[in-house]
């Protein structure tokens, strides 16, 4: 337990190299670290520091790179204010939370949406909702898709699976030249977006009844629990009715590992 | 069995591929990347080798059992010659963290590394080679050398090795320490496949880029190991910056004569 300790302090300090040293310490003190790792550690932020701020460096060139590369047909079709906040965003943002690619080009995402104020480029739109189908193609698929609706199923939203609000027509947003010629939404569409065998994303334009069941996912939640939460007779008639659509549409519930097991497969830092 | 060339795959070239049998005699692929995918089809009949990026072979924790899955799907499905992975840690606790980092060289670190490839050569079914890495923080507290704990490994597991000489070049420079001293010290008897790459320098750190054509000091390297190994696969290892084809295949030219001379050099020195 004590290497794994060392281990995953060592992987946090790459991560959080950039800051001041107080910072640093204090953030170390959350590992099970012995006396000996302790001063491991010590050493390595004193004598070899000037390393440690390299990887963290080099971690967010690759991370710049990775969504570069994710994202071709915003690049292509909108490569300066796609270039301006990815630049941006690789220089402020932290690298703590995340876990893997998908999660990078997520969090560019988010990053980009925060962004989205009425003077903002039209196009931020467009390079939201592509770094949003890319990070959920990116995700690891599933091998375990049920064929039939169980009370148990679940459904990672924010993984393989995303609910989104689009002011723009969801056909638009994912065609440059639809793009240039498209009005705003006057109310905002409710995409729900999707992971395929093979890494395609599919898209649902879905009513806010059904959105707002689906959220309860994002709450550790099951199958059975969202359709207990609906109201009884017609309402949560259709709300299962939908959800045996979704399933059958190739929509990616699964089965979490363990009947009471945790829910959640990546862990974040 | 002669001395083998290759390079590392890529799909930038996938077309042209198909023109370059005679002078590629196999390809290095990177699973990671077909992760997923239903069907990967080479356009070329080569050997081929798997080179995974993400098997953390150094992390005290379990083998990532849908990695491996994925990894054993694709070694069914392009029957490689070995697969092969790296001395380090790179995912832990469901977070990948992008990089390589560097083991603590101790028995710990024998055993669980052994235990693991030991697992990962009954999965797939075919040899696994581990590989030295570019690291550029020394970890302390380590008991022994890298080079010693690669022997280690290989009498442990009975893997073989595969042997990065760019990552030595930028070691030594980064580190302090000889090159040859360190190859010198290398279990060169289990090493099946070679690296050659480039780097480029940031400040005064040297980075194990793959986006820069082969450097002269690995050139040399190449030279003297190819003096004191036997027949060997040497794989030019480019995957940032990929230029066209034929820059590879000339990159690929020189590593032969450099190769033939370095064996017809202590041929010559072993004679007199």
């Amino acid at each position: 337990m004590a290497e794994r300790d060392f281990q995953s302090a060592l992987l946090h300090l790459y991560r959080i190299a950039d800051r001041d040293d107080p910072s640093l310490r204090s953030e170390l003190t959350r590992f099970a670290l012995s006396g000996s790792e302790q001063a491991w550690l010590d050493e390595l932020m004193a004598s070899q520091r000037d390393r440690l701020r390299f990887v963290n460096a080099h971690l967010r060139t690759k991370r710049w790179k990775f969504v570069r590369r994710a994202l071709p047909t915003s690049l292509d079709a909108f490569p300066e204010p796609f270039e301006a906040l990815l630049r941006d965003w690789s220089r402020d943002a932290s690298l703590e939370g995340e876990i893997d690619g998908a999660d990078a080009v997520r969090a560019f995402a988010g990053y980009v949406e925060a962004q989205l104020h009425p003077a903002a480029p039209r196009a931020h739109a467009f390079i939201r909702f592509d770094a949003l189908c890319a990070a959920v193609s990116l995700c690891p698929r599933r091998r375990d898709r049920p064929e039939a609706p169980t009370p148990e199923l679940h459904l990672a939203l924010g993984e393989d699976a995303d609910l989104v609000r689009c002011e723009y027509d969801v056909a638009a947003l994912q065609v440059p030249a639809l793009f240039e010629r498209a009005e705003r939404l006057p109310m905002p569409q409710i995409v729900l977006l999707f992971r395929q065998h093979g890494g395609d994303v599919r898209t649902l334009v879905i009513s806010p009844g059904l959105a707002t069941a689906l959220q309860r996912f994002g709450e550790d939640t099951r199958l059975g629990q969202v359709l207990e939460a609906a109201e009884p007779g017609p309402t949560r008639d259709a709300l299962a009715h939908s959800l045996a659509q979704m399933l059958q549409l190739g929509v990616p519930f699964f089965v979490p590992a363990g009947p009471e097991g945790p829910v959640a497969t990546r862990v974040r830092t | 069995m002669s001395d083998r060339f290759g390079l590392l795959y890529d799909d930038t070239f996938h077309r042209e591929m198909a023109h370059a049998g005679e002078e590629v005699d196999f390809l290095e692929i990177i699973p990671d990347r077909y992760f997923g995918f239903e069907a990967f089809d080479l356009p070329i009949q080569l050997p081929v080798v798997l080179h995974s990026l993400n098997l953390s072979l150094g992390s005290e924790e379990v083998l990532d059992r849908a990695y491996v899955a994925e990894l054993r799907a694709i070694a069914r499905r392009l029957r490689p010659m070995w697969a092969s992975d790296h001395l380090a840690v790179s995912h832990l606790g469901g977070v990948d963290l992008g990089l390589l980092s560097p083991v603590r060289y101790d028995t710990a670190a024998v055993t669980r590394i052994a235990d693991k490839v030991t697992e990962l050569q009954d999965q797939l079914r075919v040899p696994f080679l581990i590989e030295n890495i570019a690291a550029y923080v020394r970890l302390p507290g380590s008991e022994f050398s890298e080079t010693e704990l690669l022997d280690r490994l290989v009498q442990a597991s009975g893997c073989g090795l595969l042997l990065d000489l760019n990552n030595v070049v930028v070691n030594a420079a980064n580190h302090g320490f000889d090159p040859y001293a360190y190859l010198s010290n290398f279990p060169l008897h289990a090493v099946r496949e070679i690296h050659i790459a480039g780097h480029r320098l940031h400040g005064a750190l040297y980075v194990d880029s793959h986006a820069e054509p082969v450097s002269e000091s690995v050139w040399q390297l190449l030279r003297f190991v190819s003096g004191r190994i036997g027949p060997v696969h040497v794989l030019l290892e480019r995957d940032d910056d990929v230029p066209p084809l034929n820059e590879l295949l000339a990159e690929l030219a020189v590593a032969k004569a450099v190769v033939r001379d370095g064996r017809s050099t202590a041929a010559q020195t072993s004679r007199s």
